[in-house]
Protein backbone atom coordinates (compact mmCIF):
# COMPACT_ATOMS: atom_id res chain seq x y z
CA UNK A 1 0.00 0.00 0.00
CA UNK A 2 1.48 3.66 -0.60
CA UNK A 3 0.03 7.10 0.24
CA UNK A 4 0.40 11.05 -0.57
CA UNK A 5 -0.05 11.66 2.78
CA UNK A 6 3.47 13.93 2.33
CA UNK A 7 1.91 15.34 -0.66
CA UNK A 8 -1.24 16.58 0.57
CA UNK A 9 0.50 17.77 3.94
CA UNK A 10 2.32 19.82 1.94
CA UNK A 11 -0.28 21.07 0.07
CA UNK A 12 -2.08 22.17 3.36
CA UNK A 13 1.26 23.93 4.91
CA UNK A 14 1.25 21.61 7.60
CA UNK A 15 4.13 20.39 9.52
CA UNK A 16 4.76 16.29 10.53
CA UNK A 17 4.18 17.63 14.09
CA UNK A 18 0.86 19.83 13.47
CA UNK A 19 -0.37 17.12 11.59
CA UNK A 20 0.37 14.69 14.53
CA UNK A 21 -1.30 17.24 17.08
CA UNK A 22 -4.39 17.79 14.86
CA UNK A 23 -4.92 13.46 14.65
CA UNK A 24 -3.29 12.75 18.22
CA UNK A 25 -0.72 11.05 17.58
CA UNK A 26 3.05 11.23 17.69
CA UNK A 27 5.25 12.71 15.55
CA UNK A 28 7.28 9.59 14.20
CA UNK A 29 3.94 7.86 13.63
CA UNK A 30 3.07 10.70 10.83
CA UNK A 31 6.68 10.17 9.76
CA UNK A 32 6.61 6.00 9.96
CA UNK A 33 2.77 6.10 8.19
CA UNK A 34 4.89 8.41 5.19
CA UNK A 35 7.75 6.05 4.75
CA UNK A 36 5.05 3.23 4.40
CA UNK A 37 6.41 1.34 7.97
CA UNK A 38 3.44 1.89 8.98
CA UNK A 39 -0.41 1.41 7.93
CA UNK A 40 -2.91 3.57 10.26
CA UNK A 41 -6.07 1.89 11.26
CA UNK A 42 -9.51 3.36 9.74
CA UNK A 43 -10.02 5.09 12.56
CA UNK A 44 -6.91 7.38 11.82
CA UNK A 45 -7.31 7.04 8.04
CA UNK A 46 -10.21 8.62 8.59
CA UNK A 47 -9.49 11.85 10.84
CA UNK A 48 -6.24 12.43 8.72
CA UNK A 49 -8.24 12.61 5.34
CA UNK A 50 -10.18 14.93 7.33
CA UNK A 51 -7.45 17.34 8.52
CA UNK A 52 -5.66 17.03 5.20
CA UNK A 53 -8.98 17.56 3.16
CA UNK A 54 -9.53 15.04 0.42
CA UNK A 55 -10.61 11.24 -0.03
CA UNK A 56 -9.44 8.18 1.27
CA UNK A 57 -8.93 6.69 -1.88
CA UNK A 58 -6.80 9.64 -2.54
CA UNK A 59 -4.86 8.77 0.55
CA UNK A 60 -3.91 5.57 0.18
CA UNK A 61 -3.92 3.11 -2.87
CA UNK A 62 -2.52 -0.32 -3.82
CA UNK A 63 0.68 -1.20 -5.08
CA UNK B 1 -8.03 6.05 20.89
CA UNK B 2 -9.84 4.45 23.21
CA UNK B 3 -7.83 2.28 25.67
CA UNK B 4 -7.57 0.11 29.00
CA UNK B 5 -4.43 1.14 29.96
CA UNK B 6 -3.58 2.65 33.49
CA UNK B 7 -2.24 6.72 33.42
CA UNK B 8 1.65 7.31 32.47
CA UNK B 9 2.21 8.28 35.81
CA UNK B 10 2.40 4.63 37.19
CA UNK B 11 5.19 3.90 34.47
CA UNK B 12 8.06 5.49 36.15
CA UNK B 13 7.83 4.33 39.42
CA UNK B 14 6.37 0.27 38.65
CA UNK B 15 9.22 0.51 36.36
CA UNK B 16 11.79 1.15 38.96
CA UNK B 17 10.20 -1.07 41.42
CA UNK B 18 10.21 -3.73 38.61
CA UNK B 19 13.79 -3.40 37.90
CA UNK B 20 14.75 -2.72 41.72
CA UNK B 21 13.15 -6.18 42.05
CA UNK B 22 14.79 -7.73 39.71
CA UNK B 23 17.76 -6.72 40.87
CA UNK B 24 16.92 -8.57 44.36
CA UNK B 25 15.89 -11.74 42.99
CA UNK B 26 18.66 -11.70 40.77
CA UNK B 27 20.59 -11.46 44.12
CA UNK B 28 18.36 -13.81 45.96
CA UNK B 29 19.68 -16.19 44.00
CA UNK B 30 23.11 -15.47 43.75
CA UNK B 31 23.83 -15.10 47.30
CA UNK B 32 21.27 -17.53 49.25
CA UNK B 33 22.22 -16.23 52.16
CA UNK B 34 20.92 -12.94 51.86
CA UNK B 35 17.13 -14.35 51.69
CA UNK B 36 18.31 -16.42 55.07
CA UNK B 37 19.38 -12.95 56.57
CA UNK B 38 16.22 -11.10 55.59
CA UNK B 39 13.82 -13.33 57.27
CA UNK B 40 10.60 -12.89 57.69
CA UNK B 41 8.44 -16.11 59.28
CA UNK B 42 5.12 -16.61 59.31
CA UNK B 43 2.84 -19.27 59.99
CA UNK B 44 1.01 -19.78 56.36
CA UNK B 45 -1.58 -22.28 54.81
CA UNK B 46 0.10 -24.94 52.57
CA UNK B 47 -2.85 -26.42 50.56
CA UNK B 48 -1.29 -29.36 49.12
CA UNK B 49 0.34 -31.01 52.02
CA UNK B 50 -0.35 -34.50 51.58
CA UNK B 51 1.98 -34.29 48.72
CA UNK B 52 4.43 -31.97 50.28
CA UNK B 53 8.21 -33.65 50.22
CA UNK B 54 9.67 -33.22 53.90
CA UNK B 55 12.91 -32.34 52.83
CA UNK B 56 11.80 -29.13 51.10
CA UNK B 57 8.68 -28.36 53.86
CA UNK B 58 6.72 -30.05 56.61
CA UNK B 59 3.53 -32.31 56.06
CA UNK B 60 1.15 -30.46 57.68
CA UNK B 61 -1.40 -27.77 56.87
CA UNK B 62 0.20 -24.67 58.74
CA UNK B 63 3.68 -24.64 58.09
CA UNK B 64 6.53 -21.99 59.52
CA UNK B 65 7.83 -20.16 55.88
CA UNK B 66 10.08 -17.22 55.29
CA UNK B 67 8.07 -15.09 53.41
CA UNK B 68 10.66 -13.00 51.63
CA UNK B 69 10.88 -14.46 48.61
CA UNK B 70 7.17 -15.19 48.24
CA UNK B 71 6.98 -11.35 48.91
CA UNK B 72 9.35 -10.75 46.18
CA UNK B 73 7.48 -12.57 43.81
CA UNK B 74 4.12 -10.68 44.23
CA UNK B 75 5.93 -7.10 43.74
CA UNK B 76 7.88 -8.38 40.46
CA UNK B 77 4.60 -9.78 39.15
CA UNK B 78 2.69 -6.69 40.62
CA UNK B 79 4.80 -4.06 39.36
CA UNK B 80 5.62 -5.79 36.76
CA UNK B 81 2.15 -5.54 35.43
CA UNK B 82 1.63 -2.46 36.49
CA UNK B 83 4.77 -1.59 34.06
CA UNK B 84 3.06 -3.67 31.48
CA UNK B 85 -0.23 -2.11 31.49
CA UNK B 86 0.78 1.70 31.61
CA UNK B 87 0.24 3.93 28.91
CA UNK B 88 3.29 5.81 27.35
CA UNK B 89 4.09 9.27 27.63
CA UNK B 90 2.92 9.51 23.80
CA UNK B 91 0.20 6.64 23.63
CA UNK B 92 -1.48 6.56 20.21
CA UNK B 93 -2.04 3.36 17.53
CA UNK B 94 1.45 2.60 16.56
CA UNK B 95 2.42 2.24 20.34
CA UNK B 96 0.03 0.07 20.56
CA UNK B 97 1.62 -2.17 17.51
CA UNK B 98 4.57 -2.09 19.04
CA UNK B 99 3.22 -3.75 22.02
CA UNK B 100 1.81 -6.47 20.23
CA UNK B 101 5.10 -7.14 18.63
CA UNK B 102 6.81 -6.86 21.88
CA UNK B 103 4.52 -9.79 22.82
CA UNK B 104 5.30 -11.66 20.17
CA UNK B 105 9.04 -11.75 20.44
CA UNK B 106 9.09 -12.12 23.88
CA UNK B 107 6.97 -15.15 23.84
CA UNK B 108 9.52 -16.50 20.99
CA UNK B 109 12.94 -15.63 23.01
CA UNK B 110 11.54 -16.99 26.27
CA UNK B 111 10.20 -20.32 24.98
CA UNK B 112 13.35 -20.59 22.59
CA UNK B 113 14.94 -20.44 25.51
CA UNK B 114 13.02 -22.64 27.47
CA UNK B 115 12.95 -25.53 24.02
CA UNK B 116 16.97 -25.21 23.89
CA UNK B 117 17.38 -25.57 28.00
CA UNK B 118 15.00 -28.92 27.62
CA UNK B 119 17.70 -30.08 25.32
CA UNK B 120 20.64 -29.23 27.29
CA UNK B 121 19.75 -28.64 31.04
CA UNK B 122 18.68 -31.66 33.47
CA UNK B 123 18.00 -32.30 37.10
CA UNK B 124 18.29 -29.32 39.60
CA UNK B 125 19.13 -27.07 37.42
CA UNK B 126 16.35 -27.64 34.70
CA UNK B 127 14.08 -26.59 37.73
CA UNK B 128 16.38 -23.51 38.50
CA UNK B 129 15.83 -22.53 34.80
CA UNK B 130 11.79 -22.93 34.49
CA UNK B 131 11.59 -20.56 37.87
CA UNK B 132 13.80 -17.64 35.18
CA UNK B 133 11.39 -18.85 32.17
CA UNK B 134 8.75 -17.85 34.91
CA UNK B 135 9.58 -14.19 34.93
CA UNK B 136 11.82 -13.97 32.19
CA UNK B 137 8.71 -13.67 30.15
CA UNK B 138 7.68 -10.40 31.82
CA UNK B 139 11.10 -9.10 32.19
CA UNK B 140 11.58 -9.91 27.98
CA UNK B 141 8.51 -8.05 27.15
CA UNK B 142 10.02 -4.88 29.15
CA UNK B 143 13.10 -5.04 27.50
CA UNK B 144 11.94 -5.51 23.90
CA UNK B 145 9.36 -2.92 24.45
CA UNK B 146 11.54 -0.09 25.43
CA UNK B 147 14.27 -1.04 22.51
CA UNK B 148 11.46 -0.96 19.83
CA UNK B 149 9.98 2.49 21.75
CA UNK B 150 13.57 3.54 21.86
CA UNK B 151 13.97 2.84 18.27
CA UNK B 152 10.65 4.23 17.41
CA UNK B 153 11.01 7.80 18.89
CA UNK B 154 14.61 8.35 17.36
CA UNK B 155 13.03 8.76 13.78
Amino acid sequence: MKNTIKINRTIQGLSQEQLAKAVEVSRQTINAIENNKYFPSLELGLKLSQILKCSVNELFSLD
Amino acid sequence: MKTYLLPSKFLVPSGIIFYASVLLGVLFIVFPDLSQNLSIELSVPNFFWKDADNLLVEKSFWIQNNMIDELLTLLLVGSGLIHLFSKEKQEDEFIMQLRFHAMKWSYLLNFTVLAIGSLLVYGLPYFNMMLFCLFSQLLCYHLVFRIFVLQHLRK
